[in-house]
């Protein structure tokens, strides 16, 4: 404050002289320039630093990401020091301690650590090691197929492709579970006959129903449409000429694969593993669901989190796995920062050649990718409705409308739960999910374009790259460290009026899905050249009026996506809303309740609306503005 | 720069001062436990006219784990014209808001039914976040150990198995009733293939996400019940059980060997239904309650006929333990909006007709008020209390810390 | 001997013909433009014969191999085909650096490590990018991008070499530059050239052979200096050369096998022809190249100048003479002043008499000029 005050002094000071020797005598005009202080530079390089609309931006959201990223991470990492409630053993309560890191990482009595940590950490990282290979094999075959190659039905394989990651990742394994369960191979109470033991009598062995196999491909499978886009999309814009000069000299298809198609996907492919890897190590429901004994670092760290006594340790295993995911990040950005810069000469538009499969060979890659397409995008979405129409759940011969239409209460456990129409819990849920996903979409999308905007604009610059950082960052902390960070601040004094309230639900959700907003609007705004905007600058357009009317409405799509890709994160997200809320609130907590007390026909029910109405608002949104999830991702 | 850093610093000591201030003492202490002491005076019918003018329009928090609780809410609220509403999560969640909540000083609840003492010991009573209030209409009926903290419901998890010859084929020709005295001995839960008798794949919801499951297995190593389980390994095994160096006593053994053999899941009640409509054999140890969810409707499905619970099925000669029991405490929020609301409510869930509104007469629950009615079907809980495993607050509170991370071993594979 | 031989090749995209029942031969040796507007279908051409596109029907031949035939089936790839193609945006491999990048057909070809280190250090210094060898694509520039492609299409020495408008990246100077080098290229190497362009100035340099298309067919196929003064037609008339001819259209009446009257711009003149000739239709047009317009301060038609852009070799002056306006090119350092009179003749003997209906070139010759209509009255 003082400093403000004396500078302000200073400033009149200055003024008043040089106005003075204004007045004197023009010719002493030099000199007076010449005793131009320090502070009044300065001020003169604070004000047109700030003159600058990217860069009052990128103060702005340094200021916010550090408040809603940073500090939070901080909080994790010092509670990872602290004696909590509970562990009085150890001292007194409050106060620092190095025990749980040592615990955590050494301690060898009933080969904790190992069972704590290194086991389900090693765990982890295999399940989500096979799941980036299967989503890197999947999708981006696919996106060959389609963007290289002659391969029929492109159109219906592009568009329903993405399904499986609108879909929420349990569902997915809810659906392998009960199609794959049976009598045969399991044992004890998990042997019960599922979808297709009673259509085929077919059984599979147990390491497929349940297990490291079964998560991994789930997760893989829910992750796949990443790797499609991000791959896809530099293959789209790849120059097709680079293969074709190496097919002019000689080299075999496969040959080219390997030496020139692969080494310049590596960006993409970098990117979709570190995507997909951060998302499957911190997966929670999907090894709940098919696990089985599986045990993997999320499930021990809400264990951890769930005991009072060592609650020191998840906090310490929670850190770990930010750190993993941090360093993954870093990676990312010095291999794309490389020497061999990846972007390619721009000509003419060059025409694709696509590479035609001999027939019987294309026979059958068309079947097994419709297959795969059908199986896990359509047949899931078929088997949810078909569950809440039947009975008895899984007997077919127990059609029926009842748990959609009647009035009846249906389960004793949970009050007002009558058939999903006349439900009114879940329609108002429903609209709850709809009005603090659509808000949490604003709100992210807006952040995004606008440190799009200013990050663009400062490339390279320090803070452009914290700001950039920091809107990732959020991707990488799990939903349930995060949610748990952020229970502990609103219910602490200051904050607590955010305790259960919706905008604490929004602006949870709105950071948590800020970096596929922020990394489409940075690539939005990297593809304009700078050209557009001086044009509207010389003329003396100001700021908001050249963001509203002319660079949104340019890049319109891959902004739009920057708000698509956040709602339908939202609509389908539980983990991170679940600490916050009691269970009237959204529409997946309601879903959950019901699954916990086994109306496995209603939950399927909800199941259904919920991806429904994000397909429908997916399809919409692309065919009015041409954004897509696509441009979401970054693709 | 300098701004960041300076704005970084200021946040990170304000967030460490807040954490360092979680634990502290709360305010009002006494003015709750005075109200409590004048209510404790009171009858039913005084507290309600009480709560009345307390509550007025507005309406009354509680928390509660119980699933039917709520049944007997709607009820209080139809009979007094007092407002209810309850929040129902899981155990963990109810724990760390409530927690949370209380710290921070916030209201959220004026009465809270919890399970686990052990917790509730640690977490709520010694921070003083919760206060105990004994209902004067019902005292003479409940126990003494059953009144501080006030347990409102007695709920029980048993051995239970399916007795058919259903193998997963054709459900005619499976007999109901084929399997008898399939558990004699808990050792047969535990060792090897090789045991005569030897029962795996018990489903038993994971220790580290339940806590009364985990209460049970900490109550396994103290010594009455070391004393049983040697009695029953001589029984079983024909030898005295010579320690091991790698168990600390024969408790910590079954435990392992339990748990090693054992299917973990992650809902009871969806292990119930298993166990019932799965094939003949198989076990669980959950929810006697549970059984309320089956429909009948014959072998290869989920039908009542299909259980056998050991513990009531060889009385005195199961060896060993048929399975624990543990209670569900009724407390007043120590920063209650309407402290004389919630001992209302108090008073009424002990009553035999409020006990009768929520868990009345079925199997599996049991009020701390003997004169409460319990199912036709089922035996009173001072029977099962001879034969179940009880939690103890002050053992579980002492050795929870070492059996949780022995447990860890065995959790997951 | 490296002949290519196309035989009625299409190319049709559904209904769009981009390629119409296309017949060259294209000689070993020789240095072949193809030369048309954007979208003519002179890329599509190229791509067709070197594989990377298919024809929708017709047959290629390469040296005496069938590489392409529609009836029989043949498609070979183009891998095997032995060709070179320079593209347009040069496809450097950005992730190689320019030793791996010209290396690379020579390992597909199986060389032993020495000979392919000798072959790379031979081109580097025959296109002088010694210095450069160990660099990344995006660490040079244009230039140095576009040789270091020549010496990746060169290095397994390719009997036919493919040219995708190589040069239209670079500016000016360094084009200059570059026409000279791939025509001395040419000379070296002794292989044949397709270069594809739409810079008719290009063509004309470098090429042995025009071959001119437009809309898919093809206009001309002859030697530079005869398609500029033999055009076949008007397309290529105005295609070729720079300033482009003049048009003037006239009435014709036949006076004899040689000798044509012709009128326009209120001026009457007799057309010598330089073939004996029957016209058919009375309208014609007269194309008169600039550099056949000659200023005279004393003998010739009355004009006034319209404007004057000199460069210093050379200056084009536009003329109005009566109601039309004519481009000259006058050699030399001179300026005209704008409005003044002058007057001007029709010099030599390739002034190409077309058709008007159908475009078409009917002869060369020469105007003769009577005298001036209005000096009449």
């Amino acid at each position: 404050m003082n400093n403000i005050a004396s500078l302000n002094k200073e400033k009149i000071k200055i003024i008043f002289n040089h106005k003075h020797a204004l007045i004197d005598n023009k010719a002493s005009l030099n000199k007076s320039e010449k005793t131009l202080t320090p502070f009044k530079k300065k001020l003169n390089l604070l004000g047109a630093y700030f003159s600058k609309p990217s860069n009052i931006i990128l103060v702005i959201f340094a200021i916010i990401l550090t408040l809603t990223v940073v500090i939070p991470l901080i909080y994790l990492l010092l509670n990872t020091f602290l004696i909590h409630t509970g562990e009085a053993s150890l001292g007194k309560i409050g106060s620092l301690t190095f025990n749980h890191w040592f615990e955590v990482l050494f301690k060898s009595k009933y080969n904790y650590s190992i069972s704590v940590f290194y086991k389900p950490l090693l765990n982890s990282v295999l399940m989500s090691i096979i799941s980036c290979i299967i989503s890197i094999t999947v999708g981006g075959g696919i996106a060959y197929l389609i963007t290289r190659t002659d391969f029929p039905c492109k159109k219906f394989v592009s568009l329903v492709f993405v399904f499986p990651y609108i879909m929420p990742s349990w569902s997915i394994a809810m659906f392998w579970e009960n199609l794959f369960k049976n009598s045969i191979y399991l044992e004890g109470a998990k042997a019960q006959v599922g979808l297709l033991q009673s259509l085929t009598g077919l059984s599979v062995p147990g390491g497929l129903v349940y297990g490291l196999w079964p998560c991994a491909i789930c997760l893989g499978i829910h992750y796949a449409p990443f790797a499609y886009i991000l791959i896809g999309g530099i293959l789209r814009n790849m120059d097709a000429n680079l293969e074709e000069a190496a097919t002019i000299l000689g080299a075999s298809r496969f040959k080219i694969l390997r030496k020139v198609t692969l080494p310049i996907v590596l960006p993409a492919l970098i990117s979709t593993i570190l995507l997909v890897f951060a998302s499957s190590i911190s997966s929670y429901t999907v090894p709940m669901f098919l696990g089985n004994g599986f045990m993997t670092i999320s499930l021990k760290m809400k264990a951890l989190f769930n005991s009072s006594v060592l609650v020191g340790s998840g906090y310490v295993v929670a850190t770990i796995l930010m750190i993993f995911s941090v360093s993954i990040l870093l990676i990312n950005q010095k291999v794309t920062n490389s020497r061999r810069s990846f972007v390619t000469v721009t000509g003419k538009s060059s025409q694709v050649s696509l590479v035609k499969i001999k027939t019987p060979i294309k026979v059958i890659i068309t079947t097994i990718v419709m297959f795969y397409t059908i199986f896990f995008a359509i047949i899931p979405l078929i088997s949810f409705a078909l569950e809440s129409l039947l009975k008895t759940s899984g007997d077919f011969s127990t059609f029926t409308t009842y748990y959609w239409t009647t009035t009846e209460q249906t389960n004793p456990y949970i009050s007002g739960s009558v058939g999903i129409f006349h439900n009114k819990t879940i329609w108002r849920t429903f609209l709850n999910s709809l009005l603090i996903s659509g808000a949490c979409a604003l709100i992210a999308g807006t952040f995004g374009i606008l440190i799009g905007y200013a990050v663009a604009k400062s490339r390279g610059k320090k803070l452009s790259n914290y700001v950039s950082n920091m809107a990732f960052l959020p991707y990488l902390i799990p939903a349930m460290s995060f949610s748990t960070i952020y229970l502990a601040i609103s219910t602490s004094k200051p904050f607590g009026f955010l305790y259960r309230s919706i905008p604490l639900l929004i602006i949870v959700g709105a950071i948590k899905f800020l970096p596929f907003a922020s990394r489409s609007g940075t690539n939005a705004m990297l593809q304009l050249s700078n050209e557009i905007e001086e044009a509207s600058i010389i003329v003396g357009v100001p700021w908001w009026k050249r963001m509203v009317k002319i660079l949104f409405p340019i890049q319109k799509s891959s902004f739009i996506s920057g708000y698509l890709l956040p709602f339908i994160s939202c609509m389908r997200e539980l983990s991170l809303f679940v600490l916050l809320t009691s269970s009237g609130t959204l529409l997946t907590a309601v879903l959950a309740n019901y699954e916990t007390y086994d109306s496995t026909q209603i939950s399927n029910g909800i199941n259904l609306i919920i991806i429904v109405a994000v397909l429908i608002i997916n399809l919409v949104t692309n065919k009015l503005t041409g954004a897509s999830i696509d441009k979401g991702v970054g693709g | 720069m300098r701004i960041l850093k300076k704005t970084l610093l200021v946040s990170a000591s304000y967030l460490m001062g807040l954490a360092m201030l979680t634990g502290c003492g709360q305010t009002n202490s006494s003015e709750t436990e005075k109200i409590i002491k004048e209510a404790e005076k009171m009858t039913y019918a005084e507290l309600v006219e009480r709560a009345k003018e307390e509550v007025g329009d507005n309406t009354v928090q509680t928390y509660g784990n119980s699933s039917q609780l709520e049944n007997a809410l709607i009820a209080f609220s139809e009979q007094t014209g007092i407002k209810v509403t309850n929040t129902k999560k899981g155990d963990a969640e109810t724990y760390s808001e409530l927690g949370e909540s209380f710290s921070g000083g916030r209201y959220v609840a004026d009465m809270v039914l919890l399970q686990d003492g052990n917790k509730l010991q640690n977490e709520m009573l010694s921070q003083g976040y919760i206060k105990n209030f004994i209902p004067k209409d019902q005292k003479a009926n409940i126990a003494a150990d059953d009144q501080n903290p006030l347990a409102a419901v007695y709920l029980n998890k048993v051995f239970m198995y399916n007795n058919t010859d259903f193998t997963g084929d054709n459900a005619e020709t499976a007999k109901v009733n084929a399997k008898t005295h399939y558990l004699t001995n808990v050792w047969q839960l535990a060792g090897t293939d090789k045991d005569p008798g030897h029962i795996a794949n018990t489903s038993f919801k994971t220790p580290s996400n339940e806590n009364v499951n985990m209460n049970f297995l900490v109550m396994l190593t103290s010594d009455e019940w070391v004393g049983k389980l040697t009695t029953a390994y001589k029984a079983y095994y024909g030898l005295d059980y010579a320690k091991e160096s790698k168990y600390q006593n024969i408790g910590y053994k079954w435990i392992a060997e339990f748990l090693t053999n054992s299917q973990a899941h992650d809902s009871d009640g969806t292990a119930c239904k298993n166990v019932a409509k799965g094939n003949g054999g198989t076990m669980a140890l959950v929810n006697l309650n549970k059984n309320k969810d089956l429909k009948d409707s014959g072998v290869g499905k989920e039908s009542k006929a299909n259980l056998t619970y050991p513990a009531m099925e060889e009385g005195d000669n199961l060896k060993g333990f048929g399975g624990f029991c543990y209670k569900m405490y009724a407390m007043v929020a120590d920063n209650a909006k309407y402290p004389y609301a919630a001992c209302a409510i108090i008073n009424y869930l002990l009553s035999a007709e409020g006990f009768g509104d929520a868990w009345g007469a079925k199997d599996g629950y049991y009020s701390a008020n003997t004169t409460a009615p319990i199912a036709s079907t089922d035996k009173p809980i001072s029977w099962w209390k001879e034969r179940l495993v009880i939690e103890d607050p002050a053992y579980v509170s002492a050795h929870y810390k070492d059996v949780f991370e022995f447990v860890q071993q065995y959790e997951g594979k | 001997m490296p002949e290519i031989i196309l035989e009625n090749v299409t190319k049709r995209w559904g209904k769009f013909v981009g390629v119409d029942n296309l017949n060259l031969f294209i000689d070993d040796h020789s240095f072949i433009t193809l030369l048309g507007p954007s979208g003519c279908g002179k890329t599509t051409t190229l791509r067709m014969i070197a594989g990377l596109e298919t024809p929708t029907s017709g047959k290629i031949t390469i040296d005496g191999v069938v590489v392409f035939d529609s009836e029989a089936g043949i498609n070979i790839s183009p891998a095997k085909r032995n060709v070179g193609f320079l593209f347009q945006n040069y496809a450097l491999w950005p992730h190689m650096t320019v030793y791996q990048n010209i290396a690379f057909g020579l390992e597909n070809l199986k060389w032993k490590k020495e000979d392919i280190k000798a072959r790379v250090n031979e081109l580097l210094k025959m296109l002088k990018i010694e210095e450069f060898v160990s660099r990344y694509p995006s660490e040079l520039s244009g230039g140095q991008q576009q040789r270091v492609a020549i010496a990746r299409t060169l290095a397994p020495n390719p009997k036919v070499l493919f040219m995708d408008e190589p040069l239209s990246n670079l500016d000016a100077k360094l084009r200059l530059e570059m026409r000279t080098e791939l025509k001395r290229l040419h000379n070296d190497t002794n292989s044949t050239f397709v270069y594809v362009t739409h810079d008719q100035l290009e063509a004309m340099t470098l090429a042995t052979k025009v071959c001119l298309i437009d809309k898919g067919i093809l206009q001309q196929y002859d030697p530079p200096l005869e398609v500029y003064a033999k055009p076949h037609n008007l397309f290529v008339a105005d295609f070729v050369g720079n300033p482009t001819m003049n048009f003037i259209e006239a009435q014709a009446k036949q006076i004899d096998k040689k000798h044509i009257e012709v009128e326009f711009a209120n001026t009457k003149a007799i057309f010598l022809c330089n073939d004996e000739i029957t016209l058919e239709k009375s309208e014609v047009i007269l194309g008169v190249r600039p550099e056949f317009i000659q200023i005279d301060n004393e003998h010739g038609l009355d004009g006034e100048v319209y404007s004057s852009l000199p460069s210093g070799m050379e200056t084009i002056v536009r003329i109005k003479l009566n109601d039309i306006i004519l481009t000259s090119v006058v050699f030399g350092i001179i300026d005209y002043k704008v409005n003044t009179n002058v007057k001007i003749n029709f010099v030599n003997q390739h002034i190409v008499l077309f058709d008007k209906e159908s475009q078409v070139r009917l002869t060369n010759g020469e105007i003769i000029i009577n005298k001036n209509l209005k000096e009449d009255n």
